[in-house]
């Protein structure tokens, strides 16, 4: 072991000067892997292809902290919700937090950070040596319950989903890692927070813009033709409504995050 | 001697003019050319998205083997400049982004260039890298999807940036001029 520290640690540094190794040690062990399936979206890839394929993934046991994320601002400050470009963020950006580098309190440090934009979720992913999921694979690893990888057909879970989608913001919000671990050991995924995805400007690109009749209509033919299924699980139609809905500036009070990143692949 | 010494001072006024671009502090809040990406043009050259900075733009996104809303709005696009007059259109600069950050290599952008007849004085058909796509899209609002046969779906729309990149309007109307993004470049252009 005293041997192969010293390897650890070069190892560590290489992936990037500005991550300490103790942190990639930690997130390590804060990160799962999850598929490769082919699985049943309730928003498919075409009108003729059914079944999205999701490679290999790792990703984020929990949503991102806080605290972690005023890690990430004090690294780069030109996330500062009194630095961040116009472009990059609305004004409402971090506006939780007691100043531009600190909390609000403790609670919150444990607390989903939220009130932020694609831009700044996606740069804190890019710092780790990580990015944002991808719908289908956000979709693929929240359709499990704590024992089957897909509990889509249960009416009981849809529901408990369903009630909290119905009412997100009752009360401030808990910390992470408030639901136990579902099949693929991944948590939170319901219940807590909305979390960004890299495609989230994908999603309800349906029918196809080439037989569009009139001129003036291709601005929305992507967006105005949506082609879901699965019509009775709501709550993930929901979730895609939402998302849909977003500009990549924009920040809502439960909107959050969490990284994924592509799996290695173990030679045999 | 002295060229040398021309050549250092040469260097040091490169130096000081790529700092200056490279400075996001410098640029308007609001302005695209703060994001960071690659963009390669038709001829294979690389330059930022700021390609253009300095002139008013129209960016619109696109893939070259688009059968038919691409063409229509490169069409959309040299409509709406000749419907300018000289000195504006002279101005006005256009930068034609691909999705398809996978097939779009300069050779096929090049190809295209010709066949649309695209006057590559002032017009740019560029690739990025796939990240570079998604952040671009993003500032547009730009929706967009690969198909699983190597098509896209996207939303289509003509972007008027200023000459220091702010979006001053994004028009939906392609197949014909829009009367109102063409009262938007003469002002910006003025």
């Amino acid at each position: 072991m005293k041997r192969l520290l010293p390897l650890l640690l070069l190892a560590a540094g290489g992936i990037g000067a500005s991550i300490p190794p103790a942190a990639v040690a930690a997130e390590n062990k804060s990160m799962v892997v999850v598929g490769p399936a082919d699985f049943a979206s309730a928003a498919p890839p075409s009108e003729t292809a059914r079944t999205a394929h999701v490679a290999r993934f790792e990703l984020d046991v929990l949503p991102v902290t806080n605290a972690q994320f005023l890690q990430f601002v004090r690294q780069h400050p030109e996330w500062r919700r009194d630095r961040v470009s116009a472009l990059f963020a609305d004004e409402n950006y971090l506006a939780h937090w007691a100043a531009p580098d600190t909390l609000a309190d403790a609670v919150q440090a444990r607390q989903p950070v939220v009130n932020l934009s694609w831009f700044a979720a996606d740069a804190y992913c890019a710092a780790r040596g990580a990015r944002l999921p991808r719908w289908y694979e956000w979709e693929l690893t929240a359709a499990a319950d704590a024992t089957h990888p897909d509990t889509r057909a249960d009416e009981q879970w849809r529901q408990r989903i369903l009630n909290w989608y119905s009412n997100p913001s009752a009360g401030p919000l808990a910390a992470v890692g408030k639901d136990a671990p579902n099949y693929y050991g991944v948590r939170d995924l319901h219940g807590l927070i909305w979390e960004w995805v890299e495609d989230f400007n994908s999603l309800l690109v349906g029918a196809d813009n080439r037989e569009q009749g009139g001129a003036d209509k291709l601005e929305f033919c992507g967006a105005g033709s949506l082609s879901l299924e699965q019509k009775e699980n709501y709550a993930v139609l929901m979730r895609v409504a939402m998302l849909s809905s977003l500009q990549a500036r924009f920040t809502t009070k439960n909107l959050g995050f969490r990284c994924a990143r592509d799996a290695v692949e173990t030679k045999p | 001697m002295k060229t040398k010494c021309t050549l250092r001072l040469m260097l040091v006024c490169c130096l000081i003019v790529f700092q200056t671009v490279a400075t996001p502090a410098n640029l308007d809040s609001h302005s695209l050319y703060q994001l960071e990406l690659d963009l390669t043009d038709q001829d294979g050259t690389v330059s930022g998205l700021d390609v253009f900075k300095g002139q008013p733009v129209l960016i619109a996104m696109f893939y070259s083997s688009c059968p038919y809303a691409c063409p229509l709005t490169i069409q959309t696009l040299q409509k709406t400049e000749a419907a300018l007059d000289p000195r504006t259109r002279g101005q006005l600069r256009v930068l034609l982004v691909s999705l398809d950050s996978e097939q779009d290599t300069p050779d096929k952008l090049a190809e295209l260039a010709r066949h649309q007849k695209v006057d590559t004085a002032r017009w740019k058909l560029a690739r990025t890298d796939a990240a570079g796509v998604r952040k671009l899209a993003a500032v547009l609002g730009i929706r967009f999807k690969r198909l699983p046969d190597g098509e896209f779906n996207h939303s289509t729309s003509i972007n008027l940036l200023d000459r220091d990149g702010v979006q001053i309007m994004s028009s939906g109307r392609v197949g014909e001029t829009d009367p109102a993004l063409l009262e938007k470049i003469k002002r910006v252009s003025g």
